[in-house]
């Protein structure tokens, strides 16, 4: 819900800038023709002071007046958005029309208003004092004064412009999306051009004034008065070219800050429009931005389709289920932390009964990492039924793959091969994490020692086999580095010894509910989606050892 | 000497850095922040020295988190040196690392020392 003081806000605002505005004009009028015109106090008191003040009094009705009802859509849409109420089409695009051209129609009106009153001044003088008797240098006087106030009037405006952007910037924010940018133009090379040909020409017509009207009228220039006449025009023009290059850096800054909220919650594929609240450079710099990032939000729709597709193929190179393995239980899951990933398992079914496990996580992560685990995957089936050792496997599977990656690039993978009967399990690892043994009857959980290079990124690797028992009621567990590296907030990672600990109950718990289990611990003690992905792969040899109940003899994943 | 690491995108982890020491025969660079794919850029440009400045010792103290990209690229080195016929060893480990290590094979390739003074002894000459 918005403040409900919004459009009272903005009515004030305008009333203050009106009044702003023409007091600083009966200000600068009044200075100039006590100091520079030599009106004594007397003329002030009975005639300038009056005439410019009821101006000046005239200005703040009128401009208010004009603004109020020039601004009517923009207080009747912020009154429904403070209610929460819907605002219509129509309204909305009123509303920001007039929202972009109020700043701009009325530095014409008080141009022109400028214009209007320094005739009617003018005349009013030459009516009232010189009619029949013109002085001497009169006309060079009047144009002079003419070409002051006119320029006076402009500056005026180019701040009465700058101030109006200001206020209508928040009204301009909050209608965005709700109706077209459209609206009269004032570039920013406009703007810059007006406020120095103005200061240009109140600064010349000032010393004009002061170097030929002062001897021309045979008075001599007053050094204190031009001294400080000349620090009164160097603080307005410092002032009012502050002004009009504020106006246009506030709307870098809007959208500098803008950029950097979504920045922050940066979400790839999520479209944000940014506001557009000037029709200018900076106006067309945010909506080529727009364009832009719905070009991109496209693409990443259509990415994020191929992605879908590409996990779906994915999926299905790896085993939907484990085949029946009389007196053993496996289990799998793989998550990948994106919608690809580069983790992978498989079963391999070998000659005389025995079968192989592959675990193995491809470098990386997303597509490139997803298409290199494809590849290899595609290299170890052909290889591993061919009953050689695990590491002669990985040894040839190996040169294959170093002949094909890029640098940098690698994969790990361990290979194990079981004699069921025996519970016998020879393995090899390229660079993978070892696999932890445990054991049913409260045994410690240990890792088994196994290390050398990924593949990939040596030719001539020669691999060593490791050869251990799993005993009844005991088991081994694959795993890729996304368990045991998740971080929490603070950094810290979940580590070996807490992953090791999560074993103590692997022998008691169904090999799912166990998988399951150690993710939500680890997604836990991570605090959400895990920054790598997640694979666990739990094989369990039944019977029993010490009291401990068998796991029944299936298999799943 | 600071070498900052590229930052790419909206990555939350401690920028990596390295600096470098050069202690007689040694030179040793005191590696900082995480070692990820992201600090490619920095780590490719390390200080490392050449064959003649004898052998490298990578200071571990100030890293919190090697991924598998980090892990290529500490490969990578390792393989560079030894093409130079450098020694390579590695001080300041966490057990959590050393695993690693042995796991991805890379304890064949680089010595592990306790501390600074042991490295320098091992690799001066005798």
């Amino acid at each position: 819900m918005l403040p409900v003081h919004l459009s009272r806000r903005l009515r004030a605002g305008l009333l203050y800038m009106a009044a702003a505005a023409a007091a600083v004009a009966a200000l600068v009028i009044s200075l100039s023709n006590s100091f520079l015109q030599g009106v004594t106090l007397e003329q002030q008191l009975n005639f300038y002071l009056p005439v410019v003040l009821g101006q000046c009094l005239f200005v703040v009705l009128a401009l208010y007046t004009i603004s109020v009802v020039y601004l009517k859509p923009v207080f009747g849409t912020l009154d429904l958005l403070s209610a929460g109420r819907p605002v219509a089409d129509e309204l909305a695009a009123a509303a920001r029309r007039a929202s972009f051209n109020y700043p701009l129609d009325m530095l014409i009106f008080l141009t022109l208003c400028g214009a209007g009153l320094s005739l009617i001044f003018h005349a009013a003088e030459w009516l009232f004092f010189y009619r029949g008797n013109i002085p001497a240098h009169w006309w060079v006087l009047t144009f002079q004064n003419a070409a002051f106030e006119l320029t006076l009037a402009v500056s005026l405006g180019m701040f009465y412009f700058a101030f109006s952007r200001r206020l209508l910037r928040e009204p301009l924010e909050l209608t965005t999306g709700l109706a077209p940018d459209e609206g009269k133009r004032l570039t920013v090379k406009g703007r810059l051009l007006l406020i120095i040909i103005s200061l240009f020409i109140i600064n010349v017509s000032s010393f004009f004034a002061f170097y030929l009207l002062f001897p021309l009228s045979g008075r001599s220039v007053p050094a204190g008065l031009y001294l400080a006449y000349t620090l009164l025009l160097l603080l307005y023009s410092m002032v009012a070219g502050l002004a009009v290059a504020a106006d246009t850096g506030a709307d870098i800054l809007l959208v500098a800050r803008r950029l950097a909220e979504m920045a922050r919650g940066a979400a790839p594929g999520r479209h944000q429009t940014l506001t557009v609240t000037s029709l200018d450079e900076v106006g067309d710099l945010v909506a080529a931005f727009n364009r832009l990032q719905q070009q991109v939000a496209r693409v990443y729709r259509n990415v994020d389709r191929e992605l879908a597709l590409a996990r779906a193929v994915q999926k299905g190179l790896l085993p939907r289920e484990f085949p029946a393995l009389p007196g053993w239980e496996a289990a799998a899951v793989s998550r990948p932390a994106r919608q690809v990933g580069g983790d992978f398992y498989d079963f391999v079914s070998l000659p005389e009964g025995r079968f192989g496990l592959l675990v193995g996580d491809a470098a990386g992560k997303g597509m490139p990492a997803a298409l290199l685990m494809a590849a290899v995957v595609g290299i170890l089936r052909a290889e591993a039924p061919r009953g050689d050792s695990p590491a002669a496997v990985l040894s040839k599977v190996n040169d294959l793959v170093c002949s094909v990656l890029a640098g940098g690039m690698f994969v790990t993978v361990l290979y194990a091969v079981f004699e069921p009967a025996s519970g016998r399990c020879t393995l090899a690892s390229a660079g993978h994490m070892s696999p932890v043994r445990f054991f049913a009857g409260g045994g410690e959980p240990e890792l088994v020692t196994a290390g050398a290079l990924p593949l990939g990124l040596e030719q001539g690797v020669t691999y060593r086999d490791t050869t251990l028992t799993i005993p009844p009621g005991g088991g081994i567990a694959f795993y890729s580095d996304g368990l045991v590296e998740a971080r929490d907030k603070s950094g810290e990672l979940f580590g070996f010894p807490r992953f090791l600990r999560l074993f103590h109950s692997a022998a008691a718990t169904g090999g799912e509910s166990f998988i399951a289990m150690v993710m939500d611990e680890v997604e836990r003690f991570a605090g959400g989606e895990p920054a790598d992905d997640l694979t666990l792969l739990l094989l369990r040899r039944a019977g029993t050892s010490g009291g401990e109940k068998s796991p029944p003899a299936s298999g799943r994943c | 000497m600071l070498f900052p690491g590229y930052l790419g995108g909206f990555t939350v982890g401690r920028q990596f850095t390295c600096r470098v020491e050069k202690t007689g025969p040694v030179r040793f660079l005191r590696l900082d922040g995480e070692i990820t794919g992201e600090s490619e850029a920095s780590f490719k440009n390390m200080p490392v020295g050449g064959a003649a400045d004898g052998a490298l010792v990578l200071d571990f103290a100030g890293v919190d988190y090697i991924n598998s990209a980090g892990l290529a690229l500490l490969i990578g080195l390792i393989r560079r040196c030894r093409q130079e016929n450098r020694s390579v060893g590695a001080i300041n480990l966490s057990d959590h690392y050393r695993k690693i290590f042995h796991m991805v094979g890379l304890n064949d390739y680089i010595a592990l020392f306790e501390s600074d003074k042991q490295a320098r002894m091992a690799f001066s000459p005798h």
